[in-house]
C-alpha cells in the first residue's frame, strides 16, 4: 500500500448517489493537504430487491451505503488516509468494516476543532460535490 | 417459517330458545357446531438477505508538481487596475470550476478534471498571489482556459483578456504544463505586456524578442525561460530562424488574433507555422466582418474545424466549446461602473531621441536660470516635453496614435463609441486627420457654438461617428455623453478633479454599460513622473491648488493641482530662494 504524503496526508471523501433507474452507486475521493485529488474510486450500481428493502427497513441505509458500498471502497484505496469524513450519520457504519477513523462532515466547526492539523483549509462540503459529478460523468459514459 | 402444531378445541354451543308462536311462525333448534382445525400448510420461501457485492473502479492521479516557494508579495488594494479588478469582496465567493472540454474523450481523463478543486482554491492553495482580486468572470476565463488545447477568448474590451491568459500561463508553468509559452501581440503592445506580465506573474522569467538580428538569435534560442514575447513583425521576420531552429512550444498565445483572419498573409503563415500544443488566440472582434475571419482565426487555433462555407449555425455549434465571449452588459453586475487602465507607450525612436535632447537641453537652461527661475519656466519645458510624447515634431511620429488606431478599430467593429480627450486642439486635429476612417468629430473651444452642438448631435446619432475628439477644457464641463462606452486620455491633466470631470462626460448615472477609462502613459518620460504625482492626489482632500474652474481656456493653468515643491520636483529642481522665502 501506498504510504501516505508527508505532513498532513491523505484525507477521504465517502458517499453514495442513489438513482432510480439504477441503484446505488458509491464515490471514495482521496485528497492531498490542499485538496487536490489522489485517487478516486467509484462502483458500479447496487441494486436491492423489494422485499430486502422491506426486510432491512431503516437498516438499510447503514448496511448497503455505508457497510457494502463504503466498506468496498475504502478498503479498495491505495493510499490510507489519516480520516474518512461522510454526509450522513448512517455512513458511519463504514466504520464496522475499517480501521480508519470516520467522522460525519456536518457541522464542520466540532471537526475542524477536533481534527484540525488534519483537515485540508478547503470548504469540506465541496469535495462531495466533485464526487456526485464525477459519478454522474461515469453514468453518462456508460 | 417453522411448522408449528396449533392448538385447537371444538367449538360449540347449545342455549335454550325460547319458542314464540306468531301465527305458527317457529324459531327452529339450534344446531350444534363442531370446528376441527385443518394442519397449516406452510410453504417456506428462502429471500436473500445478503445484499449484493459493489464492484468497484479505481483512478489515480499522479501528485501535482511541488510549487517552488512562491514570493509572496503585499496584498496592494488599489482600487482599479487595467484588467479593471478590485479589491476582495466580503462574503462568500463563487468558484470557477474547471470543466472538461468537449474534445476530451477518454473518461479517466474527464474525471480527472471534474476531481480538480475549483480555481479559486487551486490559486489560494498554491500561493500564486495576485496584485488584485480578479472578478468572478475573470475566474472563469481561466477556468476555461486552462485545460482547452484550442481556445479562443473573445471577450469585449477592458474586460482583462491579457490579464486572464497571464494568469491562467502562470497555472500551467507552475504545474508543469507548460515549459515553453509564446506570446505574438502588435507591436505596439509589447510593452503594455511586459507591463502586465511583471504585474501578474512577476516570477516568470520573459524573454522579448527585439533588436538586430543577431541578438534575435540568441534570445530566440534561450532555454529556461517560460514566457517569449515577440510581436507579428518580427514573428514573420524570423520566420525562417524560428523554422531553422526547430523551436516548438507548449503554448502559443496570439493578442488581437483578428491579425490572421486573412489566411493569405504572411503574419498568417508564420504563425500557423509555429509548432504548438496548445493555440490561444485573444481577440475583441473574433467575428469583424464575414465568417472567413473565424474560419481563418481558426486555421490556427485548431486546423480543419471549420471551413468556408459552413452554414452560420453549424459553424456556432462547432467553436462553441473553443470560444469564450463575454461583453460588459453581461458580466455587468460584476463590474463596476468605471475600469480604469494605463496604456503604457513606448515613445518611437524619433520621439526619444527628440524627447531626449529636449530634456536636457530644457533642464541645462532651467538650472542656469538661477534666481530668476520661475513655475512658468518649468511649466513650458514640461508642455514642450508632454507635446513631443504626443508627436514628433518633425516627423510626426506618434506611437499613441498608433496605439489609439488600434483600439479604436475594436471599439468601431463592435458598434460602440469613444471620446479622446488632449489638452491641445493642435493635437486633436492631427489625430482627426489620421483616424478619418472613424469618421471623427470635434469639440473644442476655437469652435462656434451651433459647430459643437452639431458635432455633438452627429456623434450621438450618426453610427459612422465613432470617435468624439474633445479639449479638456470645453468637453469637461455641460457635455452628457453617456451613451459612450470608451474614454481616452491622450494626454493627461494637472489635476485629477478635472480628469474625472472629463471622464464623467461618459461615467453618467443613468449610463446603460460600464466605461472603459484608458489614461496614455509614454514611460521614461515627464508623463511618468507626472503621473506618479496625481495618482498620489486622487483624494481630492490632498490638493492644495485645485481650481476646477480654472479650465475656462485652454492650456494649463499654473499650479493646478500641484504644489510648488512637486512642479520644480518634477527635473530635481531647487525651488529659488525668493519663492523659498515666500512659501
Amino acid at each position: 500500500m501506498q504510504q501516505p504524503e508527508e505532513g498532513r496526508g491523505a484525507i477521504g471523501f465517502l458517499t453514495t448517489v442513489a438513482s432510480a433507474s439504477h441503484g446505488v452507486f458509491g464515490g471514495f475521493l482521496l485528497v492531498d493537504e490542499v485538496g487536490r485529488p489522489l485517487e478516486f474510486h467509484c462502483t458500479a450500481p447496487v441494486r436491492v430487491s423489494r422485499a430486502q428493502e422491506i426486510l432491512y427497513g431503516p437498516t438499510l441505509h447503514g448496511e448497503l451505503h455505508g457497510r457494502r458500498i463504503g466498506g468496498s471502497l475504502v478498503n479498495a484505496a491505495g493510499v490510507k488516509p489519516r480520516l474518512v469524513l461522510v454526509e450522513s450519520q448512517q455512513m458511519l457504519q463504514v466504520q464496522d468494516e475499517t480501521d480508519l477513523p470516520v467522522a460525519v462532515v456536518d457541522p464542520v466547526e466540532p471537526l475542524r476543532e477536533r481534527f484540525g492539523g488534519l483537515l485540508p483549509e478547503i470548504d469540506l462540503r465541496e469535495p462531495f460535490e466533485r464526487i456526485r459529478e464525477a459519478i454522474a460523468e461515469a453514468q453518462r459514459h456508460g | 417459517m417453522p411448522e408449528s402444531s396449533l392448538p385447537t378445541s371444538p367449538l360449540s354451543s347449545t342455549a335454550p330458545v325460547e319458542v314464540l308462536s306468531w301465527g305458527g311462525l317457529a324459531l327452529p333448534e339450534p344446531v350444534p357446531v363442531c370446528l376441527k382445525p385443518e394442519p397449516l400448510q406452510i410453504e417456506r420461501m428462502a429471500l436473500p438477505l445478503s445484499l449484493p457485492r459493489a464492484t468497484v473502479r479505481s483512478y489515480a492521479f499522479t501528485p501535482a508538481a511541488a510549487l517552488p516557494p512562491a514570493r509572496r508579495q503585499a496584498a496592494v488594494v488599489a482600487g482599479i487596475s487595467e484588467s479593471g479588478c478590485r479589491p476582495p469582496a466580503e462574503g462568500p465567493r463563487p468558484r470557477a470550476r474547471i470543466k472538461p472540454p468537449g474534445d476530451v474523450v477518454k473518461l479517466s481523463e474527464r474525471i480527472f478534471y471534474l476531481l480538480q478543486p475549483d480555481l479559486e482554491t487551486i490559486l489560494e492553495t498554491s500561493e500564486l498571489v495576485f496584485p488584485h482580486e480578479p472578478y468572478p468572470f475573470q475566474y472563469e476565463g481561466m477556468a476555461f482556459l486552462a485545460p482547452r488545447h484550442s481556445a479562443v477568448l473573445a471577450d469585449e474590451m477592458g474586460l482583462g483578456k491579457s490579464m486572464q491568459a497571464i494568469s491562467t500561463i502562470r497555472l500551467l508553468v507552475h504545474s508543469g504544463e507548460a515549459r515553453r509559452v509564446l506570446v505574438v501581440c502588435p507591436k505596439t503592445l509589447v510593452s503594455n505586456w511586459k507591463r502586465e506580465l511583471g504585474e501578474w506573474a512577476p516570477e516568470i522569467v520573459v524573454a522579448v524578442i527585439e533588436g538586430e538580428p543577431a541578438r534575435r538569435r540568441w534570445q530566440w534560442q534561450l532555454e529556461d525561460v517560460p514566457v517569449t514575447l515577440a510581436n507579428y513583425e518580427v514573428l514573420v521576420r524570423d520566420e525562417a530562424l524560428v523554422e531553422e531552429l526547430k523551436l516548438s512550444y507548449d503554448l502559443v498565445v496570439l493578442d488581437e488574433a483578428q491579425r490572421i483572419k486573412n489566411r493569405g498573409s504572411r503574419t498568417s503563415e508564420a504563425v500557423r507555422g509555429l509548432r504548438r500544443r496548445r493555440s490561444w488566440a485573444l481577440t475583441g472582434t473574433p467575428v469583424e466582418n464575414s465568417a472567413s475571419d473565424l474560419v481563418g482565426l481558426f486555421e490556427f487555433v485548431s486546423p480543419g474545424l471549420i471551413h468556408d462555407g459552413m452554414p452560420p449555425r453549424t459553424l456556432g455549434e462547432s467553436v462553441a466549446d473553443h470560444v469564450l465571449r463575454r461583453t460588459k452588459d453581461k458580466v455587468l453586475k460584476d463590474l463596476p461602473p468605471r475600469i480604469d487602465r494605463d496604456a503604457i507607450i513606448e515613445l518611437s525612436p524619433e520621439q526619444r531621441e527628440t524627447y531626449r535632447l529636449a530634456e536636457e537641453e530644457g533642464v541645462f537652461r532651467l538650472s542656469e536660470m538661477g534666481p530668476g527661475l520661475t513655475i512658468q519656466h518649468v511649466f513650458e519645458l514640461v508642455l514642450r516635453l508632454k507635446q513631443i510624447c504626443n508627436f514628433d515634431p518633425a516627423t510626426q511620429a506618434s506611437s499613441k496614435l498608433d496605439r489609439l488606431e488600434a483600439e479604436l478599430e475594436e471599439v468601431a467593429a463592435s458598434g460602440r463609441k469613444a471620446i479622446v480627450f488632449s489638452q491641445w486642439v493642435a493635437a486633436l486635429e492631427k489625430i482627426s486627420a489620421r483616424l478619418t476612417r472613424f469618421g471623427p468629430l470635434q469639440y473644442h473651444g476655437g469652435m462656434p457654438t451651433p459647430a459643437r452642438d452639431e458635432a455633438i448631435r452627429l456623434f450621438r446619432e450618426k453610427p459612422e461617428h465613432s470617435v468624439l475628439l474633445l479639449s479638456y477644457g470645453a468637453g469637461a464641463v455641460g457635455l452628457n455623453l453617456q451613451f459612450s462606452e470608451y474614454v481616452f486620455l491622450y494626454d493627461r491633466w494637472w489635476n485629477p478633479a478635472i480628469e474625472d470631470q472629463a471622464i464623467n462626460r461618459a461615467h453618467r448615472i443613468g449610463g446603460t454599460g460600464g466605461v472603459t477609462v484608458t489614461r496614455f502613459l509614454a514611460t521614461g518620460t515627464i508623463e511618468e513622473r507626472i503621473d506618479t504625482v496625481l495618482a498620489g492626489k486622487r483624494d481630492l482632500s490632498e490638493t492644495i491648488l485645485s481650481t476646477a474652474e480654472g479650465l475656462a481656456q485652454e492650456g494649463p493653468r499654473a499650479g493646478n493641482g500641484f504644489t510648488q515643491e512637486e512642479v520644480f520636483g518634477l527635473f530635481n529642481l531647487p525651488i529659488p530662494q525668493r519663492r523659498a522665502a515666500a512659501a
